[in-house]
């Protein structure tokens, strides 16, 4: 009787458990993953677009090499900034010509 | 099915996972979903918030691969991270149960319930009465068809008070169904 009663409450316990094939669900986790690797990027662009900004405002009171070395700084951020928010795809990228 | 075989290729699954393999993941969420999401909307008044919750496993399984040390199984620490974000969400949780007093309206899934719906009703009150860490228990342990030991491990609650939790958790859900019939 009461080996029945536990079937009982096991069953009702599982009354509320979703499908076993879900799609809706999967689909659902992976948007939400690229919704954050896209704020993700987003955040570390605007970083990078502020530091460069910062930079070129400095670089404007300069003349001469100093300038030159300014410039390549900007070059080299905008560089870096790119990496950084890209460097998933990057290593994807990276891992499809090693083999 | 040999669960020894499952187990194994779960572990592969989620060192293919660990490498960024989109289609391991994948399987990965297909495999899992239903025992995380049933274990989950078993302990939360709301399936939303439920499933809520899953989908954050399931995002932490993808960032956290590297965490697992392969020690007990990747359903156990599926299981255990769906734990601790629940956890982390309860008193969210009972802030919004609080404003929400229709509490009904999150009874009606769209799966179809064999079971008398009175008696449905009766036991899931029972369940959301019950404190948080015991209705993980019960969750687990009744529900589920998992064993006291792993509970205790997947909860991180030492075995005895799992056993107790169970043990009194089951009387008052056999109470309900003895009023009911």
């Amino acid at each position: 009787m009461s080996d029945e009663k536990d079937l009982r409450i096991a069953g009702l316990l599982h009354q509320g458990a979703p499908p076993s094939r879900d799609p809706v669900f999967r689909v659902s986790v992976l948007e939400r993953r690229e919704q954050r690797r896209f704020q993700r990027r987003l955040y570390t662009m605007l970083a990078g677009v502020v530091l460069i900004l910062l930079i070129a405002v400095a670089a404007q009171s300069l003349a001469g090499p100093k300038l030159e070395r300014a410039g390549a700084l900007l070059a080299a951020g905008a560089i870096g900034v790119a990496c950084v928010a890209f460097r998933g795809s990057l290593g994807q990228v990276r891992k499809r010509f090693s083999l | 099915m040999d669960p020894k075989a499952g187990s194994d290729d779960d572990q592969l699954l989620l060192a293919a996972v660990r490498e960024g393999s989109e289609r391991a993941f994948n399987t990965l969420i297909d495999r899992h979903q239903q025992p995380v999401r049933a274990f989950l909307r078993g302990i939360t008044a709301s399936y939303a918030d439920a499933d809520d919750v899953a989908q954050e496993t399931f995002l932490a399984t993808w960032t956290q691969a590297k965490a697992f040390r392969g020690q007990g199984s990747v359903r156990s620490w599926l299981f255990s991270i769906a734990w601790r974000k629940a956890k982390g969400n309860q008193r969210r949780w009972f802030r919004a149960a609080r404003r929400d007093t229709d509490y009904h309206g999150s009874l009606g899934g769209d799966e179809v319930s064999a079971a008398p719906t009175e008696e449905r009703i009766a036991v899931r009150q029972a369940l959301l009465a019950l404190p948080l860490d015991q209705r993980a228990a019960v969750m687990l342990c009744l529900g589920s068809g998992h064993s006291h030991g792993e509970a205790s491990e997947m909860l991180g609650i030492p075995l005895g008070t799992i056993k107790s939790y169970v043990s009194r958790g089951k009387e008052k859900l056999r109470g309900i169904l003895g009023e009911q019939s």
